[in-house]
């Protein structure tokens, strides 16, 4: 499991740009503002989490974004306790 | 837990992006809020609240002002009250293991709807009882269940089945405190009340650590302190912890060794002409009991061989007080000190305090005393001293043992959902009471059976050996509560047999079990607690469970419909009652003549929902309260009218007369005290030979059932922390407080730590020689552990300690040790 | 494992491009002059002092992928942070307080001090409890979380005890803290239960007061 958030800037006169950002897969736009937007993006492992992050950038009104927050599953200790039963 | 943290972990995400971007997250919108009174879902302290609804939803709780016991305050428990019911994973419906379509003990968990998870709990139960007869059905409930909850699974169980397989997580909790009342008092339950806090001038801690685990009450205690110099805080503990911030003399003693501490109190009471005569002449008596009494493990274990008393443990016959005085002159404080590791000088100090005439003693004791192999030993033990001198029931001497769970003594112990009890301290091996609830129950006499029931550890026993058929848990997570867990949870799963748990959430247990059946949370029905100081508090329903989830009241009492009489008893016993062998328990037990009386709606519920009784058409928590009343009254256990709980902030019975009771057996408090005679320990009024007296015990020290040894050569004590409530199933789903503490530390003293490769945070591993853990070692937390001892809480689900635990027990209260057994300690 | 350093891997790599982009000459040295005047970040244990940290540092990465706890960041452009610095945001992740100091230890360049050697010295910061009106403990709650999730539990926080006007029974527990003990970790800030934090961790300069030079408490000794 990985979750980051994108704290992304973008034109706000520009229709759709968050509409776009939330038709990528794995990215929810949580917050949206003035031209200042929270992207929450999930997904599946490290190499589509940074394609995502890299199309959100891509987007079309998008002046720029950058990982506010990422987590991805701690492999040390929780994974070494084995699903209890 | 998954979806929780998950959610957890978006929103610490979403926070951190909109923070850097200088955005505010989506304020709450506050007003036209509906407010109620309540009482917190936690410990049993009573906190009263204040539950804030608004569309349906609770959206806001805050302590209620009005609230004797906390005066608007709450601990971080209370302060979160609004969260717990609304975690991501909320059971919503009944969950069947299935495969292809039909039951599977090995199935995945699928989706069901109610009536086809009663569908396949009436073959089961109808099954078991066919074949094995109703001593292969079990059902371990709560001190957290509501009052009226436990009660009708009682009826259920005892009258319906007719089995007293029946059995509270309160055995874990407050059996050898109820033991010891009764051997002592012959009543249940605390003589004074928190009124003796603002009284007292000293407060003695036996294995009580009330800084974390009775915060509001722990608040009071400081208050005293404070605001009243001279008063003197003793914190007696197996480990250092945070009570002793505030205490004047903090004593670490070797486990088990607080028995032999009593008794040298004891010895030097009596050994300083410290003993008030006039008291012990007129209302003590003494007595003493076998000692080969064993662990309450199983009988062919080798530490139960030669222990002919195992099962006649709380036998006693009546000695003089020359015998306790030379018992107890044995325990000089020079073997006493050396036996506990408490430097002389203290333990004298600590005599000396009960000794002194003028000072008011409180002593407060939770699990210490009680999770203890001489669990009942060691309340008696304590009660000999407050005896001897005279320190008991008037204002600021009490010997006071406090409940851990909000209901521990309203619904296990005063309902008596226990395999020997029947409500208002009535046992079921008496006929004389069987009868009595028998006619208050109307049922034909002999419905309920003579024979004491499983306890909880018996039940988990039978489980493994094939004895109990159907096992259902409500308002508990037994599989990660009870101690040597691995063999029963194995047995759960892998043997012939059907697991069912109630819960709102899905714990280990649920996970264990074979239907999971979706539950209504605290507010999302009506209920009534009591506290630890007898106080009876009620709330009514503020929202509607969601899904189709249910309220424990309704799975019992919606169940009971499956079954007729012709199916569940005897003809005969059916002959001889006012029924027919068509009757359903249903109409036996819950929706009879008596019941229907209770006209829903009612003024008194102010137009709150009240789902059960919507659907039944009488006011069902209200007939159930009335009819349970009666085995109170005039008893000592007077209980007020279901109406003037709704419309006051509780009441400490017993209520005479509509005034409730303070300090009992005290003339002047307690009605039931005859005038001229001072004191009257009614509870013993009609035993031959210590009629209206107190009794106490001889018992000596007695090693535990297992101390470290070289492969083992550690303590494992287990226990709680304040951010979580039990097993964390509720608490552990509120983000805050999941982040304040997250996982289950092993606290340990650092030089056991250095000497095994451990620094702080490394990963290590707690073995016994019934289990393992890993989780991280914490050598400066809030706990400090002495030499030799760790102490691991067992709120975690990811550190499940109580597969490492012993399953002994106090062969007279049936309760576990969960505070001794041999581990060690290396790094992972 | 392998997807954590890939993944750290990929961030780093970004960072140090841009940090190449900006290094190329004066730009960067402007950049940090001007960060100079902005109040300090929390820097990870054994920083030298600010001004010198951000000369000496050479944004390497390699203390953030030696934090087992994911707790040290590397600063990115804008945020008014010298660009590729490692920092905590301790109310996201704290520092641990490992004992054996590991993000210290792979240091080149001496930004983090190897003299170092025991965490309990660290001073990334200090905690203050900044909001008394939010503070629960302040109204007489019990919560204190602050002081158990405190690693210096007892030294850097403790408990001071105070009679509740209010309720006339109860006692207000609240929770004090230490400069002399407190290393900054931000376990307190992390831990704290509120939806903003009452307890933050400060950069030193910001959170400690300053006695005039002149003047001594006459009741404490003098050595």
């Amino acid at each position: 499991m990985n979750i980051s958030s994108l704290a992304v800037l973008y034109n706000p006169q520009k229709p759709g740009v968050i509409d776009d950002i939330n038709a990528i897969k794995g990215c929810e736009v949580s917050l949206s503002k003035d031209g200042k937007a929270v992207v929450v993006v999930e997904s599946e492992d490290n190499d589509s989490e940074v394609n995502i992050c890299k199309r959100v950038m891509d987007v079309d009104g998008v002046s720029g974004a950058y990982v506010a927050y990422h987590y991805f599953e701690d492999e040390t200790i929780e994974s070494e306790y084995k699903e209890v039963l | 837990m998954k979806l929780n943290r998950r959610d957890f972990i978006k929103s610490a995400a979403i926070t951190a992006a909109a923070g850097s971007l200088g955005l505010a997250s989506p304020a709450a919108q506050a007003d036209d809020i509906k407010w109620d009174k309540a009482v917190c879902r936690f410990c049993g302290t009573g906190c009263g609240v204040m539950i804030g609804t608004k569309n349906g939803r609770v959206v806001a709780n805050k302590g209620d002002p009005q609230a004797p016991v906390n005066r608007g305050l709450n601990c971080i428990k209370g302060y979160f009250l609004a969260k717990i019911l609304y975690g991501k994973d909320r059971l919503k419906t009944p969950y069947l293991r299935k495969k292809n379509g039909k039951f599977d003990k090995h199935g995945e968990f699928v989706p069901i709807s109610w009536s086809e998870a009663f569908d396949i709990m009436e073959e089961k139960f109808k099954d078991a009882l066919k074949k094995y007869g109703p001593n292969s059905l079990a059902m371990f409930g709560s001190g957290q269940w509501t009052i009226w909850e436990g009660y009708a699974a009682s009826k259920l169980y005892k009258a319906g089945f007719r089995t007293n397989n029946i059995d509270p997580n309160a055995r874990h909790c407050m059996a050898s405190a109820v033991a010891g009342f009764i051997q002592s008092f012959g009543i249940d339950e605390p003589m004074g009340c928190y009124d003796d806090i603002e009284n007292a001038t000293v407060f003695v801690l036996w294995g009580s650590n009330m800084a974390e685990q009775h915060p509001i009450l722990w608040s009071r205690v400081s208050d005293r302190k404070l605001s009243h110099p001279g008063v003197k805080i003793v914190n007696l503990s197996t480990f250092s912890n945070r009570c002793s911030d505030l205490a004047d003399m903090e004593i670490i003693f070797k486990p088990q060794t607080d028995l032999a501490i009593l008794n040298y109190i004891a010895n030097y009471i009596i050994s300083h002409n410290a003993v008030n005569w006039d008291f012990v002449k007129k209302h003590v008596a003494f007595k003493e009991g076998p000692t080969d009494i064993g662990y309450g493990l199983r009988a062919s274990d080798p530490r139960e061989q030669g222990q002919l008393h195992r099962s006649s443990a709380k036998k006693g016959w009546l000695v003089n007080f020359n015998r306790l005085k030379e018992h107890v002159s044995g325990y000089t404080l020079d073997y006493v000190s050396k036996l506990s590791g408490v430097p002389a000088g203290k333990l004298q100090r600590l005599a000396e305090i009960y000794a002194d005439p003028n000072a008011k003693i409180t002593s407060f004791w939770t699990m210490g005393f009680n999770q203890h192999t001489r669990g009942t030993w060691v309340n008696e033990l304590c009660y000999m001293v407050h005896l001897l001198t005279g320190k008991i029931s008037t204002p600021g001497n009490s010997p006071y043992s406090l409940t851990g769970q909000p209901s521990a003594c309203g619904t296990a112990r005063e309902v008596g959902t226990f395999a020997h009890r029947l409500p208002a301290d009535l046992v079921v091996m008496k006929k004389a009471h069987r009868q009595m609830a028998e006619k208050i129950w109307h049922l034909p006499e002999g419905t309920i059976p003579g024979k004491v029931g499983t306890h909880a550890v018996k039940m988990m026993r039978w489980l493994e050996d094939g004895k109990i058929k159907v096992f259902w848990s409500q308002v508990a997570n037994p599989f990660q509560d009870f101690a040597n867990l691995n063999p029963f949870a194995k047995a759960a799963r892998e043997m012939d047999n059907f697991i069912i748990v109630s819960d709102a959430y899905p714990t280990v247990s649920a996970k264990v079990a074979d239907l999971i059946l979706p539950a209504a949370m605290i507010y999302e029905k009506e209920g009534a607690y009591g506290n630890a100081e007898r106080r009876t508090q009620f709330w009514r329903q503020q929202v509607k469970a969601p899904g189709i989830a249910k309220s424990d009241l309704w799975q019992v009492v919606e169940f009971s419909k499956r079954f007729k009489l012709k199916e569940v008893w005897p003809s005969s016993l059916v002959a001889n009652s006012e029924y027919t062998p068509d009757t359903t328990l249903f109409e036996v037990l819950y929706a009879n003549p008596r019941a229907k009386k209770y006209r829903w709606t009612d003024p008194i519920e102010m137009g709150h929902d009240n789902d059960e009784s919507k659907q039944y058409g009488f006011y069902i928590q209200k007939y159930l309260w009335e009819e349970y009343r009666l085995f109170g009254l005039g008893r000592g256990h007077d209980l007020a009218p279901f109406d003037a709980y709704h419309r006051v902030r509780g009441l400490r019975w017993p209520v005479v007369s509509g005034k409730e009771t303070r300090w009992r057996f005290k003339e002047g408090y307690d009605p039931y005290v005859e005038t001229g005679t001072g004191y009257q320990f009614y509870g013993n009024k009609h035993k031959k030979g210590i009629e209206n007296r107190a009794v106490i015990w001889v018992r000596p020290y007695q090693p535990p059932t297992e101390s470290p040894d070289e492969n083992y050569d550690m303590w494992l004590c287990t226990g709680r922390v304040l951010e979580h409530w039990h097993s964390g199933s509720m608490t552990r789903r509120v983000p805050e407080l999941y982040r304040a503490v997250p996982y289950a530390v092993i606290y340990m003293n650092p030089d056991d730590a250095k000497e095994r490769g451990l620094i702080r945070n490394s990963v290590a591993v707690v073995e016994s020689r019934r289990g393992k853990v890993r989780a991280r070692v914490m050598t400066n937390g809030r706990n400090r552990p002495p030499r030799g001892l760790v102490f691991v809480p067992w709120f975690d689900a990811k550190v499940l300690i109580n597969k490492c635990t012993l399953d002994a027990t106090c062969p007279i209260s049936k309760q576990t040790d969960y505070k001794k057994c041999a581990v060690r300690v290396y790094k992972a | 494992m392998k997807g954590k350093q890939d993944r750290r891997g990929f961030f780093i790599k970004i960072l140090r491009t841009i940090s190449a982009l900006f290094a190329g000459g004066l730009f960067f040295g402007a950049y940090a002059k001007q960060v100079k005047s902005e109040p300090s970040p929390i820097r990870p244990p054994g920083a030298l002092n600010e001004s010198d940290f951000i000369k000496t540092c050479i944004k390497c990465g390699q203390c953030l992928e030696a934090c087992p706890y994911s707790s040290i960041k590397l600063a990115k452009p804008f945020t008014g942070i010298a660009i590729g610095t490692p920092y905590l945001v301790v109310r996201e992740i704290p520092c641990y307080m490992c004992e054996d100091i590991p993000c210290v230890k792979p240091c080149p360049s001496g930004a983090l001090d190897k003299k170092m050697k025991e965490i309990g010295k660290a001073k990334m910061g200090l905690a203050v409890l900044i909001d008394h009106e939010n503070c629960i403990a302040y109204q007489g709650l019990r919560c204190e979380v602050c002081y158990r999730a405190c690693p210096f539990i007892g030294k850097a926080i403790t408990i001071e005890f105070i009679p509740n006007k209010r309720t006339g029974r109860h006692a207000l527990f609240i929770p004090v803290v230490h400069s002399n003990s407190c290393t900054g970790c931000g376990m307190c800030e992390h831990a704290c239960i509120l939806d903003e934090a009452a307890i933050k961790v400060l950069p030193i300069e910001i959170a400690k007061g300053k006695l005039g030079k002149h003047y001594r408490f006459g009741w404490k000794d003098e050595s």
